[in-house]
């Protein structure tokens, strides 16, 4: 393969223009995961980022890595005007509320990215005690939705004339970095894995499922059938070390789309990290399960704007 | 989109993907000096840095927090932390993941050797963050509830047994690894 070629097949991967209906798929599966989120959690704001909330001022600085935003600067900030740290905080929570909703209609769609990674940035900074797997991936996903063309499919933007749904390269370039971001985090986290010998003996689901924080049902009996926990640890490294091999050809990708939801709604049931699992299988589904050739599209939802 | 401007967000996104690769290989930027800065916030704002070792490589167990005080809630009845008069208000499992990962924050004895050179300085650094930890959680609960006078504040490890273990009747327990007393003053 000459150079040239090699370049073109290059560029095709990246540039091919492709229908941006994927990253609507992702930016609205994406803001309903997170006001679930903040609708479980609103009974547990000031515990969770006021300074005398659960763990509380210099401590919880300890935790949060250097010059990345938090509440607190806002306090301070506003506390000159006689603005109080539980208006500051109830205030940077309607405005994320607010920015989600946005977000889900694809109204303003750039902003309403812009913001609600900016916020949802500074709430898990101000809380980082508390921050768990579900908010990485939100963090992760809600950057590339700022610079990603997420509002051109399926969205208030598109309706009111704003933007068009036609594909285009940059739908292209946004679907390419998601789509191999989480090549790369499955193979390294399925390798990572594959270093313990729990997952191959069976043992670690078995204390997954012991463990008082994620018990839902009585999973004793597992500790009689334990080739079947064998089989659910060699099942989760094939089906994650493979990902970045087996999504992309298309007679294995349905396989690997329901294997990844498969195993992710199994977590999500048995764990009970619901919203772990939703936005793992959401993630999948955008990225991979989604058509991208105008051909595959069938009916457009919305009529397509006359420029 | 034009060709240039095609050229420039292609290596960008490249670029990124690298420091994706990077991040979850957990390689620390930071020996790289003042790039290495500078690409170590870029990670942190982007979460191209994040590592997604989820339950790898393997578990070891769950860390609790219990407190016991000596007033009409009676001296041994067990506050607990997760399960208690804070989960009251939970609506949710959600809400009770991320009441568990604050007791995650307890440094346990391993964790200080592996996280500083000096083990001198490590002990005395992982006594501190476990007691100022407990006073944080104390303090809460203290303010939650005013009767309370005296409060014990326990950090407990569950260990999961294996399958085999299991099988031959031997049950999981939760033993103390930390404990600590407040007093109103």
């Amino acid at each position: 393969m000459t150079r040239s070629v090699a370049i073109e097949k290059l560029q095709n991967f990246f540039l091919m223009p492709a229908s941006p209906r994927p990253l609507a798929v992702l930016r609205i599966g994406l803001a309903l995961i997170l006001i679930v989120q903040a609708f479980l959690l609103r009974n547990f704001v000031l515990d969770f980022f006021s300074q005398d909330g659960i763990i509380q001022g210099d401590l919880a600085n300890y935790f949060i890595s250097p010059y990345t935003p938090r509440l607190s600067w806002l306090v301070n900030a506003l506390s000159p005007f006689n603005v109080n740290e539980t208006a500051c905080i109830y205030g940077t929570c309607s405005v994320y509320g607010m920015s989600l909703i946005f977000l889900g209609t694809g109204l303003f769609t750039r902003t309403a990215s812009l913001v609600t990674w900016f916020l949802h940035w500074t709430l898990i900074n101000t809380s980082r005690t508390t921050s768990y797997g579900v908010d990485l991936y939100a963090h992760v996903f809600l950057f590339y939705l700022i610079w990603i063309p997420a509002g051109n499919a399926f969205s208030l933007d598109v309706a009111l004339g704003y933007r068009s749904d036609e594909a285009t390269s940059e739908a292209r370039l946004g679907l390419r970095i998601i789509q191999l971001h989480l090549c790369i985090s499955y193979f390294l986290s399925g390798l990572e894995k594959a270093r313990g010998d729990q997952w191959w003996n069976g043992e670690l689901l078995w204390r997954a499922l012991s463990l008082p924080v994620y018990h839902q049902f009585d999973m004793s009996w597992l500790a009689f059938w334990p080739l079947l926990s064998k089989l659910g640890g060699w099942t989760t490294l094939f089906f994650e070390i493979g990902y970045c091999l087996f999504i992309w050809p298309k007679f294995t990708r349905r396989i690997w789309i329901a294997g990844i939801v498969f195993l992710h709604l199994g977590i999500a049931v048995l764990l009970g990290l619901d919203l772990f699992g939703g936005i793992m299988c959401l993630l999948t589904l955008a990225a991979f399960g989604v058509p991208t050739k105008v051909s595959e599209v069938r009916k457009p939802m919305l009529c397509p704007v006359q420029s | 989109m034009s060709p240039y401007k095609n050229q420039v967000w292609m290596g960008f996104a490249l670029c990124h993907l690298v420091l994706v690769a990077l991040g979850a290989s957990y390689v620390d930027l930071s020996r790289l000096g003042s790039l290495g800065k500078v690409l170590g916030y870029y990670s942190e704002l982007s979460g191209a840095g994040s590592g997604y070792g989820f339950f790898a490589p393997g578990i070891s167990g769950q860390l609790r927090v219990r407190f016991e005080s000596n007033s009409q809630l009676g001296s041994n009845s067990g506050l607990g932390f997760i399960d208690g008069t804070v989960a009251e208000r939970a609506a949710s499992h959600e809400a009770i993941l991320r009441l568990g990962n604050i007791v995650d924050q307890f440094p346990t004895d391993g964790l200080g050797e592996d996280a500083y050179d000096d083990p001198e300085i490590g002990v005395d650094a992982d006594n501190r963050l476990k007691r100022s930890l407990a006073s944080s959680l104390a303090v809460n609960m203290l303010k939650r509830h005013p009767e309370v006078k005296q409060l014990a504040v326990y950090l407990e490890e569950f260990s999961p047994v294996s399958m085999e273990e299991f099988r031959s009747g031997l049950r999981p327990q939760w033993t103390i690894l930390y404990e600590v007393k407040f007093k109103e003053p």
